[in-house]
C-alpha cells in the first residue's frame, strides 16, 4: 500500500478580525485574479465558489509543482448556491418565461471541479462529493484509497463553500424572533490541497488515515478514535494536538475524558467561522504546525512559539463525524 | 478471483415501473413511460413532456410502508423505495453500519422549491435542499447507522456512486455498499433545461437523425456491492459483477461535448482497461443517449473511436423513462444487469434514420444473443463522463 503525502496547501478563509462583529453572515474578500490565468471576461462570469477554487487550486499546484494532477476531487456542503439561488428565484419572479440558463448551468454542484478541469486543460479524474460537514473528507477519502492504492500518483482535492445574499434574507426570516448565538458566525471559504503517493521536496505532511464515521448508542467517538490511533500503531499519548471542530455535539473531549484531557486542543472555529467546508483550514493548520511556521493569525492557534508537533489528529464531529492523522515526514 | 465485485441486490423505480421486474416487463413490451407532466404545478404542468414517477408523494410513502420525517424529499422517497428492494434481494434485512453512496443533482430541491422563498418559517426546509441530507436521509430511513456520502456530478453521478462504493470494497474498508442515484423531477431542472432548448415536444428519439432533444424523467435505482470476502461470510445468489469503471473530463464546455468525443472516449477507454477486457469482448452497449443533438453525436464518434468498424449492439433505454439525470446511470446499470441475465439488447425506441456522422444504427429491435459484457455510459455537465462494465457470473471464473 503506498503512502500519501500532502505537497501543496492553499485556503481561504476569512479574515480573523472580522469576527469581531455583531453581523451573522460574514463574507470574504478575496484578490483579484491573474488576468493571464483567467481573461477578465471570464472572471467576471464565475461564482465566488468557481474563483475561490482556482485561486486555492492553482496555488496549491504552484506549490506542489504539480500543474498536471491525475485528478480533480472538490467537496462542497451547498454548492454554487449563488447561482442556484439565482435561478430559483428568476423562475419565481418570472413565472417560468424567458429564463436565461446562465444561473442554471453555473448552479450544478460539480461547476468548481469542472472549471478548474476547463481552465487547466485537465482530462482526469473529476468528482464532487456533497455531505454536509463531511463534504471534504469525502473527497478527501476517495483521494486517499485511489493512492494507496496506487491508481493515480497526484491528485488535488479541495473544498469550496459560499454565501449567498437571498440565502442570508432566507435563514434571517426563519431566525427573525429567535436569539441570535454570537458563536455561530457563518461564513464562507476554499481550501485545496495537492495528495501524491511520492515524497519530494515539497512534500509538507503525510496524511496516515482517513475515518468517517457514525457514533451510535454503543460506540463513541473516544472509542473511535482509540481504535483509529491502533490501527495506525500509535498511542493517544504521541499525538501532539489535536484540532476540532464541532457542531451538533459537544466534542467528546471537551466534557473531560481522562485520556484525551492532556493533550493540546484547537477548536479552530474562533478562527474562522462556520462553513460546511471549514475543515480546510485545519488541514492547512496542521501542515503548518508539522513544517514549525509560525504564522499571523491569533495567539490561540499558534501561541506565539513553534511547537516540533509530529503526530496531529483533526477532529469533526458532527452529524457524521470524521478523523484525519496528519504527520510529520 | 479476490478483487471481484459481486451484485447481489437491484432495486429500483421509474415512469416505467415500481420494481425491476415492472421494468423489465415494459421494457419487453416496448412500453415507454413519456407523458406530460402530472404532479408539479405551473407553466410546464399537463404539456411538457416527462417519465414520471405514476404516483404523489404520499402514494411513495404508502409504498414504502414506513413513516417518513417532516418535508421528506421525492427524491428521498424513490431512493428508500429502491434501496429497499436492492437490500431484499441481497438478504439484507439491517443496513447497520453498511456505507450509502448516492448520486443526486436534484436532491431535497423538489420539496425546498415548493415553499421558497418563504419556507413556512421552517428550518428543516433548508436543510432538505443539502445534497447530503439526501445520503443521510436515506441511511437513516433504512436503519442505517453507518458512512453515508452523496456525490454530485450532474448526470454521472449513480454511476460515480457505484464506483467509489467499488473502492471502499477493493481498499477493504467495507465488504458491502449500498450504491446508486435518485432523482424526482423538480421545477428547478425542467425551467432549466427548458432554458437550454434541451427540451423536445415529442417523446424523445435517441440516436436518430431527427432528434430535437431530451425529455426529462425520475426515478432511482440501486445496487448491492459485496467482495468476495463477504460472499465466503455469507454466500448469496449473484446477479453480475461490476468488471469496469472509470470517470474522465471532457475539459471543453460546462454543457457541451467536444467534437471529437474525447471525455467520453477516455472513460470507455479506462474502463475497459480496468476489467481487462478487449472492446470487441463488449455485447451490447446501455448508451448515454440523451436524443440531445450534440450528446448522441459525440457520443457515437467516441464509441466509434473505441470499437472501429465493429461497434456491438448499443441502444437508449432514455426512450423509456427520459433522462432521470443523477439517477440515469443507477437505473441503467440495472437494465445492464437485466441485459446480461435475459441475454437481451434493449430496443432503441423510435429510431428511423440514422445520423449522418457517424452513421451508426443503434438495435431498434429486442436482440437476442449471447450477452456477457455490457459497457454502460453517463455523461453530464462539467464535462462529467463516466463509463461502467458489468459482465456476467461466469466469465469471471
Amino acid at each position: 500500500m503506498q503512502k500519501v503525502y500532502i505537497n501543496g496547501s492553499s485556503v481561504a478563509v476569512i479574515n480573523s478580525a472580522q469576527l469581531d462583529t455583531t453581523e451573522r453572515w460574514i463574507k470574504i474578500n478575496l484578490p483579484k485574479i491573474d488576468s493571464e490565468l483567467v481573461p477578465p471576461a471570464a472572471t467576471r462570469r464565475m461564482s465566488k465558489a468557481v474563483k475561490m477554487g482556482i485561486i486555492c487550486g492553482m496555488e496549491a499546484m504552484r506549490q506542489a509543482d504539480c500543474p498536471n494532477p491525475d485528478g480533480i476531487l472538490v467537496g462542497t456542503g451547498k454548492g454554487c448556491l449563488v447561482d442556484s439561488d439565482k435561478f430559483l428565484k428568476a423562475i419565481i419572479e418570472q413565472k417560468e418565461d424567458f429564463l436565461s440558463p446562465t444561473a442554471f448551468i453555473q448552479s450544478t454542484h460539480n461547476t468548481v471541479a469542472g472549471q478548474i478541469a476547463l481552465l487547466t486543460k485537465n482530462s482526469g479524474y473529476n468528482m464532487t462529493y456533497s455531505q454536509g460537514r463531511i463534504s471534504f473528507e469525502s473527497a478527501a477519502l476517495d483521494a486517499y484509497i485511489q493512492l494507496t492504492m496506487n491508481e493515480h500518483i497526484s491528485l488535488l482535492v479541495g473544498a469550496v463553500d459560499e454565501l449567498s445574499d437571498i440565502s442570508i434574507e432566507i435563514n434571517n426570516a426563519i431566525d427573525r424572533d429567535q436569539i441570535n448565538d454570537t458563536n455561530d458566525i457563518q461564513t464562507e471559504g476554499a481550501g485545496f490541497f495537492v495528495f501524491s503517493n511520492q515524497k519530494d521536496s515539497h512534500t509538507l505532511g503525510e496524511l496516515k488515515d482517513i475515518d468517517i464515521y457514525r457514533n451510535t448508542a454503543d460506540h463513541s467517538s473516544e472509542k473511535q478514535i482509540g481504535e483509529f490511533l491502533k490501527k495506525n500503531q500509535l498511542t493517544i499519548n504521541q499525538i501532539d494536538t489535536i484540532i476540532y471542530s464541532s457542531t451538533t455535539v459537544e466534542a467528546p473531549f471537551s466534557t473531560g475524558s481522562p485520556i484525551l484531557e492532556k493533550i493540546n486542543k484547537i477548536k479552530y472555529n474562533s478562527q474562522t467561522g462556520i462553513f460546511d467546508t471549514d475543515i480546510v483550514f485545519a488541514f492547512d493548520l496542521a501542515l503548518k504546525r508539522l513544517n514549525d511556521q509560525t504564522f499571523s493569525t491569533s495567539i490561540s492557534l499558534n501561541e506565539g512559539k513553534i511547537q516540533h508537533d509530529r503526530n496531529i489528529l483533526i477532529c469533526n464531529f458532527g452529524e457524521q463525524n470524521s478523523l484525519m492523522l496528519l504527520s510529520r515526514c | 478471483m479476490n478483487n471481484a465485485i459481486a451484485v447481489t441486490g437491484m432495486g429500483m423505480i421509474t415512469a416505467i415501473g415500481d420494481d425491476v421486474a415492472q421494468n423489465y416487463h415494459s421494457l419487453l413490451r416496448k412500453q415507454h413511460g413519456i407523458k406530460p407532466l402530472q404532479h408539479i404545478a405551473g407553466k410546464h404542468q399537463a404539456g411538457t413532456l416527462v417519465g414520471e414517477v405514476p404516483w404523489t408523494n404520499q402514494e411513495l410513502v404508502e409504498k414504502l410502508g414506513t413513516t417518513v420525517p417532516k418535508y421528506s424529499s421525492r427524491t428521498s422517497l424513490l431512493a428508500a423505495i429502491a434501496a429497499k428492494e436492492a437490500l431484499t434481494q441481497a438478504a439484507i434485512t439491517d443496513l447497520g453500519n453498511i456505507p450509502v453512496i448516492m448520486g443526486t443533482s436534484v436532491a431535497g430541491m423538489d420539496i425546498f422549491e415548493q415553499y421558497f422563498p418563504h419556507l413556512n418559517g421552517d428550518r428543516t426546509l433548508i436543510q432538505r435542499r443539502d445534497v447530503g441530507d439526501s445520503a443521510s436521509a436515506l441511511s437513516k430511513l433504512l436503519g442505517g447507522n453507518g458512512f453515508a456520502t452523496a456525490i454530485s456530478t450532474a448526470c454521472s453521478s449513480a454511476a460515480n456512486a457505484i464506483s467509489f462504493g467499488a473502492r471502499l470494497l477493493l481498499s477493504g474498508r467495507a465488504e458491502r455498499v449500498l450504491v446508486g442515484g435518485s432523482d424526482a423531477l423538480s421545477r428547478f431542472t425542467i425551467n432549466g433545461f427548458d432554458s437550454l432548448m434541451l427540451l423536445s415536444d415529442k417523446p424523445n428519439r435517441p440516436f436518430d437523425r431527427n432528434r430535437n432533444g431530451l425529455n426529462l424523467g425520475e426515478g432511482a435505482g440501486f445496487l448491492v456491492l459485496e467482495s468476495a470476502k463477504a460472499l465466503e461470510k455469507i454466500p448469496k445468489p449473484i446477479l453480475g459483477y461490476l468488471t469496469g469503471f472509470a470517470n474522465a473530463n471532457d475539459a471543453f464546455h460546462q454543457t457541451a461535448t467536444s467534437d471529437s468525443g474525447e471525455g467520453a472516449y477516455l472513460a470507455m477507454k479506462e474502463a475497459l482497461t480496468i476489467s481487462r477486457l478487449a472492446p470487441d469482448a463488449i455485447d451490447y452497449i446501455n448508451a448515454h443517449g440523451t436524443a440531445t443533438e450534440n450528446n448522441d453525436r459525440t457520443e457515437a464518434i467516441a464509441i466509434q473511436r473505441i470499437f472501429g468498424d465493429n461497434v456491438p449492439s448499443f441502444s437508449s433505454t432514455k426512450a423509456y423513462t427520459g433522462h432521470t439525470l443523477g439517477a440515469a446511470a443507477g437505473i441503467e446499470a440495472i437494465y445492464a444487469l437485466l441485459a446480461i441475465q435475459h441475454q437481451l439488447a434493449f430496443a432503441n425506441l423510435r429510431f428511423e434514420t440514422a445520423m449522418e456522422q457517424p452513421a451508426l444504427q443503434p438495435v431498434t429491435d429486442h436482440r437476442s444473443s449471447s450477452i456477457k459484457h455490457v459497457l454502460s455510459n453517463s455523461f453530464g455537465f462539467g464535462g462529467n463522463c463516466s463509463t461502467l462494465i458489468f459482465s456476467d457470473a461466469e466469465s469471471l471464473y
